[in-house]
């Protein structure tokens, strides 16, 4: 009997060693299943003299637990072999390009409008809108440009009826806004605009203009030129400088142009801003006395300013674009390089 | 407009450069948009005169003998323009014309020719300012033009010339006198004191001979309130003489003869436009008067134009013979027949003459300057210094003019200096006032707090105080004054509640994977064509379109839409989706504009990759983005099967909201995508925007939702194949628990084992309670009303195992 015993621990020895996991389990199967090797065992017990029954019994139930020990290292072991190689097996290369799931994004118009009326909320302006059709009197006659004014061959001007055009500045909103509300004021007013421009590289029939409009007691010069310098810092960075020209706009007076020291050289003089140092940006003045008349707000009592700026050349001279006309082509790949 | 440096110097003198010239002048409002230095390009060219001219028999040549003033040379040429007299250029041996090519000695058959002759080309001058007489053949120069001279120093090509962009407040400048006077304030500045214009203003006494007789009425005395008519005798006409020619090619004016060339100098000069009839072919009295409907007149360019009362027009008894300050009559026109001469020196209101030139479509040099407003008090003094130049260039003799005169006198405007500085937003002192007023050479009197000032005649913009504010500033220098923040109460400052939308709108969309586009909002008529657009009468055309691609306001987004796809495709961007939220306009008794949504999928969501994993864009992805949205915003709507001209027939929908149609979307049809030359499905939806908003509360309140675990059932509910899922899911919506919180369609199924025309719509249901865990029993309930519900409702069955 002790032979036998010890018999099964040799064979279990030897048998053990470098097994995979399913062979394991049949081992398991062999030594201590229902038929297996040690339950053979005990069937022996009867052929045992009474008296050294119990020293059996130990001696097997002894082996019983070496086998079930050794089994339960080995399964242990084969199992994290087994693991690991299945996570070899899952392996990645994980230089591979990921899978590309297409994205959404803003046109950089609409960014830089958003970004525009950021600044001016911030500044405490309110954010109105106006029509695109647009009458004749608060396009040109409200803002001091009578019929056959030669200011208005300065702006090629679409109609649509005898008394009715498509804006050709958002300059009407002013007086839109002038009619409804009472001063203080101080709005921007953003929009399309329409000119009989043939299209260029700087010249598109469709475009947008940021308005603004200040109206109160003791809004001066000094303070447009301030607002502006502000919103010019805000948009292109804290060392732009802001400049004025005299220029001519019926509706403001006195009237000036409006440069930024441009954001290419740094105003040393390069081919954007041709040698000058200076980008014009739009429109700019205190408004005319008569615009004030018409829209019945004294003009002993009220003063102020606005402003008109094109959204295409803020956007264009921000990011370098030069071709206005790509604005509205809507090719991917210039829309995709305006991530937001 | 190009301004000779060279003229200019010819009256004021000065030391900047063009540039510095440029910019200084640029700073005081007469834009210098760039400078151009022209250079002659030939080398040796000088003046010779025609001894004699004969031609070669049996060739197309001619054999000239030329006077180059110390000696006569032999030329052979094949101009046909030359006689005897004729002052040319001439390109001697060794000299060089522009082409670079050098002048040599030549033989035809046996003849010498000592170089050539030359035109207008082998000199490169600009044609645009020459005669056409001029650019005909050989070069003819005025006849008073000196021999041997070198051609550089005959015609003043050598110069640089400013490129004014002048605005319309700066009608003091449209003439070289003008730009002559800002040169003196910018000196007058620079040396801080006061301005000298007398300087520029020549010293005329004209002999005059008798009084001019014919009569002039003005009947409309507003548009014009001065008319000088002055009689000249005896005039010779011919090509002007080298003085006024060489004055005539710094002005850049083409020459015509001496008297109209005069007319001209005057004008691009002095500013004053003026008009000289052939006084012969006058007949009768002078009338200035509206013109009347059905009258023409065929202007000096030979074009016949209908009149009405928006022209005013210089009329004598047999109907008009001029518009006026716009252009001349061809009848009256002065030619080398005319003895005697009337000449119209006048000041024309811009209104008058604004609407006339506008009325006729027209604009001319004339028009250009009294529509901005000439010097009302010029007129008169244009009048002498005209007929001093045509009686020394045409030898006629003046006569005293016939002058009507209605001007009223100019009043002095009133500067409050409290109102500067607060306008201004900084002290003005009297002292700076003098100052500024004094550069600007404006008579002033000083009154405590106030300016009276008198402007000269020919500043026509300061009409107002505000006027002169601008003086102060334009005086002191633009970027002179301080930088300010503005002051005021803190309000908050809001975008208005509709452009709130409108950003949330399109963030949402970005949200969605959707790129925005902005397309032009006109468009073609053929565009519209293509996608079977029929409402013409809804459709606003524009009275005065670009061109026929920009000739209507669009009405819907998508024929846009479609041309960005259209190039995308042709850029190889396969996958498209893209939105646009924009202004669609139409035509109701009134003309209308509305914000329209669309948008537009083609390709798919993901790019092609190695895994084979593809996300195509179909109908239903888009139906889906539209129903996100429709949920974002709360807004309930359903979808009807509708039949759309450019759609697939079986696969578009209308969008409703309640009874209204709010939108619209479906699979563009093949037809038109195949007049696109597109082959990939394209999908397209829209809906109006101000219909979401009108129905969007916008507001957001917190629901409670379950702590407890959910329960799931799963149903597959059998039913005709025709019957709309819309309608089984309605259904069991009809009979559903509150604690039903989802229902997903998971599957779709016909076919073995189904009996043919069924199918099997497999759904998911998720209940929960909010205040206990919900047990299988709870659901078997429903499911039992369920069973019967669908049998009434769609004739359908739930399938069991």
């Amino acid at each position: 009997m002790e032979d036998k015993i010890k018999q099964i621990k040799e064979e279990f020895k030897e048998k053990i060693k470098n097994k995979s996991l399913k062979e394991l389990k049949e081992l398991e199967i062999y030594f201590l299943g229902r038929k297996g090797k040690v339950s053979i065992l005990f069937q022996f017990f009867k052929t045992v003299p009474k008296e050294r029954r119990k020293h059996f019994g130990a001696k097997i139930n002894e082996l019983k637990s070496f086998i079930e020990k050794g089994i339960s290292t080995e399964i242990q072991r084969a199992e994290s072999i087994e693991a690991s190689r299945k996570l070899e097996e899952e392996k990645i290369d994980v230089t591979l390009p990921g899978i590309k799931l297409h994205t959404g994004g803003l046109h950089i118009l609409s960014q830089t409008i958003s970004r525009a009326e950021d600044i001016f909320l911030s500044m405490g302006f309110d954010v109105m809108v106006g029509p695109e059709i647009e009458e004749d009197y608060y396009n040109f006659e409200a803002l001091n440009i009578p019929e056959f004014h030669p200011a208005r061959a300065m702006q090629d001007t679409f109609y649509l009826s005898k008394k009715i055009l498509l804006r050709t500045q958002t300059s009407p909103i002013q007086v839109r806004i002038m009619e409804k509300y009472k001063p203080p004021i101080r709005i921007i007013a953003m929009g399309r605009c329409y000119r009989k421009d043939a299209p260029d590289s700087s010249h598109f029939p469709v475009f947008h203009q940021i308005e603004g409009l200040v109206i109160d007691k003791k809004v001066t010069f000094a303070n447009l030129k301030g607002t502006l310098s502000l919103f010019a810092k805000r948009m292109f960075g804290e060392e732009v400088k802001v400049r004025f020209t005299p220029s001519y706009f019926p509706f403001v007076e006195p009237g000036a142009e409006t440069s930024i020291s441009c954001v290419i050289c740094g105003g040393k003089g390069c081919s954007v801003c041709k040698n000058t140092g200076w980008l014009e940006m739009g429109g700019s003045g205190m408004v005319h006395p008569n615009v004030l008349k018409n829209v019945g707000i004294d003009p002993e009592i009220y003063q102020g300013f606005a402003f008109g700026w094109g959204m295409e050349r803020i956007a264009m001279v921000k990011h370098k674009i030069p071709d206005i006309r790509m604005f509205y082509q809507n090719d991917l790949r210039f829309l995709k390089q305006f991530k937001g | 407009m190009l301004t000779s440096i060279k003229m200019l110097k010819s009256i004021i003198q000065f030391d900047y450069t063009p540039e510095e010239l440029g910019e200084k002048l640029s700073m005081m409002g007469l834009e210098v948009e760039g400078i151009t230095k022209v250079r002659h390009r030939f080398d040796g060219i000088i003046t010779g005169k025609v001894k004699t001219i004969h031609h070669i028999t049996d060739t197309k040549l001619n054999k000239a003998i030329i006077n180059v003033g110390n000696e006569n040379v032999q030329i052979i040429t094949a101009a046909s323009n030359l006689k005897s007299g004729d002052v040319i250029p001439v390109a001697l041996p060794h000299s060089k014309v522009v082409s670079g090519a050098d002048i040599l000695k030549k033989d035809f058959k046996g003849i010498a020719s000592s170089g050539m002759l030359c035109s207008y080309s082998e000199l490169g001058l600009d044609p645009e300012i020459l005669s056409g007489e001029e650019k005909e053949g050989i070069l003819i120069l005025p006849a008073d033009t000196p021999v041997g001279e070198k051609i550089e120093d005959i015609l003043p090509i050598d110069d640089d010339y400013l490129e004014l962009s002048l605005l319309p407040d700066r009608a003091d400048a449209f003439c070289l006198r003008g730009v002559a006077r800002w040169i003196e304030i910018i000196k007058a500045k620079e040396e801080d004191r006061w301005a000298n214009f007398s300087q520029l203003e020549e010293a005329v006494s004209l002999k005059m001979e008798g009084v001019t007789n014919i009569p002039i009425i003005i009947e409309n005395k507003e548009f014009c309130p001065f008319y000088s008519g002055r009689f000249i005798k005896d005039v010779t006409i011919t090509a002007s003489l080298l003085s006024l020619r060489q004055k005539l090619f710094m002005l850049r004016m083409r020459p015509v003869n001496n008297v109209v060339d005069i007319t001209n100098f005057v004008l691009s000069f002095y500013g004053q436009p003026l008009h000289a009839f052939d006084a012969d072919i006058i007949k009768g009295k002078i009338c200035i008067r509206p013109g009347k409907k059905g009258e023409k007149i065929q202007t000096l360019d030979e074009i016949e134009r209908n009149l009405s009362n928006a022209n005013l027009v210089i009329a004598d008894e047999s109907g008009p013979i001029a518009i006026a300050g716009v252009i001349g009559g061809f009848k009256t026109a002065v030619t080398e027949k005319t003895k005697n001469v009337l000449l119209e020196s006048a000041y024309f209101s811009p209104r008058c003459v604004a609407r006339s030139a506008r009325n006729l479509g027209i604009i001319t040099d004339a028009s250009a300057i009294f529509e901005r407003g000439a010097d009302p008090l010029f007129p008169s003094k244009a009048s002498i210094v005209a007929a001093n130049l045509i009686s020394k260039e045409a030898y006629g003799i003046p006569a005293k003019d016939n002058v009507v005169s209605y001007l009223p006198p100019k009043n002095p405007v009133n500067l409050r200096i409290a109102r500067a500085e607060k306008i201004l937003g900084e002290k003005v002192e009297k002292k700076s006032l003098r100052k500024y007023f004094n550069f600007e050479g404006f008579d002033f009197v000083e009154k405590e707090d106030q300016f009276i000032v008198s402007a000269l005649s020919f500043r026509v913009d300061i009409k107002e105080e505000v006027d002169l504010i601008e003086e102060i500033v334009r005086m002191k220098g633009y970027n002179e004054f301080g930088e300010a923040l503005i002051v005021g109460e803190l309000k908050g400052a809001k975008r208005t509640e509709y452009e709130n939308f409108i950003w949330d709108l399109k963030e949402k969309l970005v949200k969605l994977g959707l790129d925005e586009i902005q397309t032009i909002s006109l468009v073609s008529e053929s565009s519209l064509d293509l996608v079977g657009y029929t409402d013409k009468k809804k459709l606003i055309k524009l009275l005065n379109p670009l061109s026929i691609d920009m000739a209507f306001m669009r009405p819907l987004l998508l024929p846009t839409a479609l041309s960005v796809l259209e190039r995308n495709k042709k850029s190889e961007n396969v996958n498209v989706s893209i939105f646009e939220v924009g202004k669609v306009f139409y035509k109701e008794k009134l003309f209308k504009e509305t914000d329209e949504l669309g948008i537009l999928l083609s390709g798919a969501r993901t790019s092609k990759n190695y895994l084979g994993v593809h996300f195509p864009y179909s109908l239903l992805y888009l139906k889906g983005l539209f129903e996100e949205l429709f949920l974002y915003y709360d807004v309930p709507v359903t979808f009807a099967a509708e039949k759309f001209s450019f759609m697939h027939p079986y696969q578009s929908a209308g969008i409703y909201l309640k009874e209204e149609k709010i939108g619209y979307l479906g699979t563009i049809s093949m037809a038109v995508l195949n007049k696109l030359g597109l082959t990939d499905e394209v999908f397209y939806g829209a809906i109006n925007v101000e219909k979401l908003l009108e129905h969007y509360g916008g507001k957001i309140n917190f629901e409670t939702f379950s702590l407890y675990p959910s329960v799931k059932r799963d149903i597959a509910i059998i039913v005709d194949e025709d019957i709309a899922e819309k309608d089984v899911r309605n259904a069991i919506l009809s009979v559903a628990p509150h604690e039903l919180q989802k229902i997903i369609l998971f599957d779709i199924y016909k076919g073995s084992p189904l009996p043919p025309g069924k199918k099997n719509l497999a759904y998911s249901l998720e209940f929960s309670s909010v205040d206990k865990t919900l047990k299988g029993e709870d659901i078997n309930k429903f499911i039992e009303i369920l069973e019967k519900t669908l049998q009434e409702k769609v004739n359908g069955k739930i399938r069991k195992e």
